[in-house]
């Protein structure tokens, strides 16, 4: 995957001159797939199929009105009017007008009309902005535990937990996607929705849960056999009181996570930052991290009626970026000599603290949306159209929900990507040399792992990612249509059944456009962070 | 110089005390292997692969003589199209371990027609695995072919090749796959031509993976001694290319299988793959969708049925990349038995316990030897 076969061999003088080389070669590729596939889309059939066998009075007339439409227009013969290249052509010149602002240079942009005379130019837009949310946000989190779960499995080679994810990341992989969006929507959103009728955990749920808790706990955590023992034991009788305590103070129906939560959260994530990035014993950097998370613990106060009163994404995102900008000066500011990793520290907590308290913004806007929706999963389309309410929080949690189920689905398929990557990346690095001299000059072992391993080991992964995302998008055709989201995979699978050739070839220059701009960023991006690649 | 003397004749000391266990190991070990077996006893070694291979075989066997293969009859009572009479039975529920028989009339039940289901999955698993050999065979010759070429003459015809390849790529293996799969759906002799087209367009993976060790292996020295003593291209290419990146070729192949029994079934779930009569396991899921509720059985049997396929063939695939490249297995030596794994016992004291077994046997050894 790390190779790219089209990497210039000699030396060319600049970066610039590489960046523009691949941007050429960009749309070059871009042209030759669209151009490919309109070929094969324009004679996978014939569009005037049902027309020609239907027995109505003016078929002829509709074959003409949709001749008109297909873009077909010349007098009427048994056989395709314009060529397919002329048809292409017309297509491309509507469509390279997007990339002119002024509509006066090449055309206006138009991405063509279906056969039905729907505007492919508005669907797509809208259908793209979709489709993007659902992928990146199944890609992110698939990168985020695709890693974790290799990280640790690289750590514990041949442990349970090593095995037992071995064998669910091969399932994961050899899932069939459609049939796993189905499950999904059966169990988690059918099933759920019955529940969340009179939501009580029965006891015999409550202990199924716990033993699974206490099996699964301490192979995470690992250690002697007394220690894993006692950490199942804890585990047990902790799911044993607190699922009963959530039940009684109904918490499926007015989920809050509470001040002292956020509170301990916060602290817990500053310790456990430092501990993992600078040591427990860098008190520099640990006072770093209990700043930020004191200061996100004040200001989860002080934003309260602020964020309640949010119209749109505008008013969160502007106060996470505040809040990073925070962080970044806390660090650089009172690092002193661990600049970078106090940096690190307090941005990482930042982060996550912000997460958390959004979670409880959304936490505390459940009862609303429930009110609104008693069923709070919908099976069909990613909002809910006519939702009685107008609060952004409301409408909000409303696409977060409709979002999540298509979400886990395609980031199983993608989860064990990462995590096979990760594991094998990691065990391959743990092996060289430098990390024996890391260890020979006496660096603990949390450098070790963080600084000399991790980090060459997560070079490759931007091309993964790129290959990964492009990949996806497909996924995402289908987990669309088995949720019945009104977007890519619809305009792409009636399209294709009609041989109509305008939406799906728009659905093929946006998934190809995204295919090949993550592949030029990978280039790019791979070649800043290995000093051993030459551009 | 006598200060440099000493630690010299230590070594040279050491150097021969080296060779001498070396050589007890070798005499110690009877048996050497050629390459060839080596691989073959990795792989007869990997555990999950091996179960995967007996099960995938199962399968296949159960498969094509139960309903049987074009002419040739199956053992099965039941066809996998509607027969003319056929009666609804328990329901159209699984009899499977129902009233105390084993399989009963119908063992996955009946569907609304009433079709059998049992033949009706060994049928569609006929399919899945048919398309999915015939398609990594088309795809894996194309690829080999271009990827080969481009990789060994280099230059305009790399350029055209890779770029070709670039323009497939770029298209979602989904959408050229439905589009191609458009192409031949009124074509006879399913799932034939599905396969081929399909081979069409999973290609390029193959093409990228072998040009790149053609690359490699051109800078080999028996591929200069090759073209010094005048063989062609093609001979270079056959008899000392292709040989030499068979591990990948294979590992590839094998992945593409899977990969492709999970691209058909995806088509044919959309409509869009294997056509009515003829039976798929994504268009049985897609048929048993609406009855996950009155008859799961229906949505769950075939859905299996593509996991389990694919996950075998997944298996045996990662066994035969264990097996083909050893650097990526860490297995062998240093794997731990069941009670470390569960944690029950401490990794460093089995080190410890080897290690010291190891050096009593050595230390026997050179025993028996100064005796």
């Amino acid at each position: 995957m790390a190779y790219d076969p089209h990497r210039p061999e000699g030396d060319l003088p600049t970066v610039l001159n590489y960046i523009f080389k691949r941007f050429g070669r960009l749309f070059l590729v871009l042209f030759g797939a669209s151009l490919l596939s309109y070929f094969l889309v324009v004679h996978s059939g014939d569009p005037l199929q049902d027309l020609r066998e239907s027995t109505d009075a003016d078929a002829e007339y509709q074959m003409e009105l949709r001749a008109e439409q297909l873009n077909l227009m010349l007098p009427w013969t048994d056989q395709y009017y314009l060529p397919w290249y002329e048809r292409y052509w017309d297509w491309l010149t509507g469509v390279l007008g997007c990339l002119d602002p002024t509509d006066s240079i090449i055309g206006v942009c138009d991405w063509g009309t279906t056969i039905n005379g729907g505007d492919v130019t508005a669907q797509i837009a809208n259908a793209a902005a979709v489709s993007l949310r659902l992928v990146l946000i199944a890609t992110l989190l698939a990168i985020v535990l695709g890693v974790l779960t290799g990280i640790i499995s690289a750590l514990r080679q041949y442990s349970v937990f090593d095995y037992s994810m071995s064998f669910v990341m091969f399932l994961f992989w050899s899932l069939p996607l459609f049939w796993a969006a189905v499950i999904a929507k059966e169990y988690l959103a059918i099933r759920y929705n019955d529940w969340m009728a009179d939501p009580h955990f029965a006891p015999t749920t409550i202990l199924i849960v716990a033993v699974l808790l206490a099996i699964a706990i301490p192979t995470i955590i690992g250690g002697s056999s007394r220690r894993r023992i006692a950490t199942g034991a804890v585990m047990f009788f902790y799911t044993c009181t607190v699922m009963p305590f959530l039940d009684h103070i109904h918490f499926m129906e007015q989920p809050r996570l509470g001040t002292g939560f956020i509170a301990i959260a916060a602290i817990v994530l500053a310790v456990g930052f430092t501990a993992m990035i600078a040591g427990i014993h860098n008190l520099k950097v640990l006072y770093c991290g209990l700043a930020v998370a004191a200061l996100g613990v004040v200001s989860y106060f002080l934003t309260w009626n602020l964020m309640r009163g949010a119209e749109s994404y505008l008013l969160p995102l502007g106060l996470f970026l505040l809040t990073i900008a925070i962080c970044l000066a806390i660090g650089r500011i009172f690092g002193g000599y661990a600049k970078g990793q106090a940096t690190a520290v307090t941005v990482l907590t930042g982060i996550l603290i912000s997460g958390i308290i959004l979670l409880d913004h959304y936490m505390y806007t459940w009862p609303g949306l429930l009110s609104a929706k008693p069923r709070p999963i919908r099976t069909v389309g990613a909002s809910t159209p006519n939702l009685r309410a107008d609060d952004f929080w409301v409408v909000s949690l409303d696409q977060l929900t409709q979002l999540w189920l298509p979400t886990l689905v395609i980031m199983l398929t993608s989860l064990a990507t990462y995590t096979r990557y990760t594991r094998s990346s990691m065990l391959e690095v743990i092996q060289q040399d430098y990390i024996r001299t890391a260890r020979a000059k006496g660096v603990t072992e949390r450098t070790v792992v963080l600084k000399h391993a991790f980090r060459n080991a997560m070079i490759p992964l931007a091309t993964l990612v790129a290959f990964d995302f492009a990949g996806l998008i497909g996924g995402a055709i289908i987990v669309e249509r088995v949720f019945g989201w009104n977007s890519m995979g619809t305009m792409f699978i009636t399209g294709l059944s009609n041989v109509d050739p305008a939406p799906v070839m728009a659905v093929i220059v946006f998934t190809g456009g995204i295919a090949v701009l993550f592949n030029f960023i990978a280039d790019i991006l791979y070649a800043v962070l290995d000093p051993r690649i030459r551009v | 110089m006598s200060n440099e003397q000493t630690p010299n004749s230590d070594l040279d000391q050491q150097m021969v005390d080296l060779a001498e266990v070396e050589d007890a190991k070798l005499t110690s070990d009877q048996k050497s292997y050629s390459q060839n077996q080596l691989i073959r006893r990795r792989f007869f070694s990997h555990v999950p692969a091996m179960i995967s291979l007996v099960v995938l075989t199962i399968i296949a066997i159960v498969a094509f003589t139960s309903v049987g293969y074009g002419i040739i009859p199956g053992w099965w009572q039941h066809p996998f199209r509607l027969p003319r009479g056929a009666e609804l039975v328990n329901g159209g529920q699984p009899t499977m371990f129902q009233d105390g028989q084993i399989f009963g009339p119908h063992p996955f039940g009946q569907d609304g027609l009433p079709r059998d289901i049992f033949a009706r999955v060994m049928r569609g698993t006929q399919q899945s695995l048919i398309i999915g050999v015939v398609v990594a065979f088309v795809s894996s010759v194309l690829g080999i072919l271009v990827g080969a070429v481009a990789g060994y003459f280099r230059g305009k015809i790399e350029s055209v090749l890779m770029t070709l390849t670039d323009f497939v790529i770029v298209v979602p293996l989904l959408v050229i796959a439905a589009i191609l799969g458009n192409f031949v759906r009124e074509m006879p002799f399913a799932p034939f031509p599905l396969a081929i087209v399909l081979g069409l367009a999973t290609w390029t993976g193959m093409a990228r993976l072998v040009r790149a060790e053609v690359l490699s292996l051109r800078e080999k020295e028996y591929v200069s001694a090759a073209i010094a003593m005048g063989a062609s291209p093609w001979r270079i290419i056959i008899k000392h290319m292709l040989p030499n990146s068979i591990g990948v070729i294979i590992v590839n192949a094998s992945f593409t299988v899977a990969a492709v029994i999970l691209l058909e079934s995806t088509l044919s779930y959309l409509g869009m793959g294997v056509q009515a009569p003829e039976v798929s396991l994504g268009m049985l899921v897609s048929q048993g969708e609406s009855a996950i509720n009155t008859r799961p059985h229906l949505f769950w049997i075939p859905g299996i049925f593509i996991l389990t396929i694919t996950l075998c063939v997944n298996f045996i695939g990662d066994g035969l990349r264990d097996a083909f490249d050893p650097r990526q297995q860490r297995k062998g030596d240093r794997r731990p038995g069941l009670r470390q794994i569960l944690g029950l016992r401490g990794f460093a004291m089995s080190q410890q316990r080897r290690d010291e077994s190891v050096r009593t046997a050595h230390a026997q050894e050179q025993r028996e030897r100064s005796e």
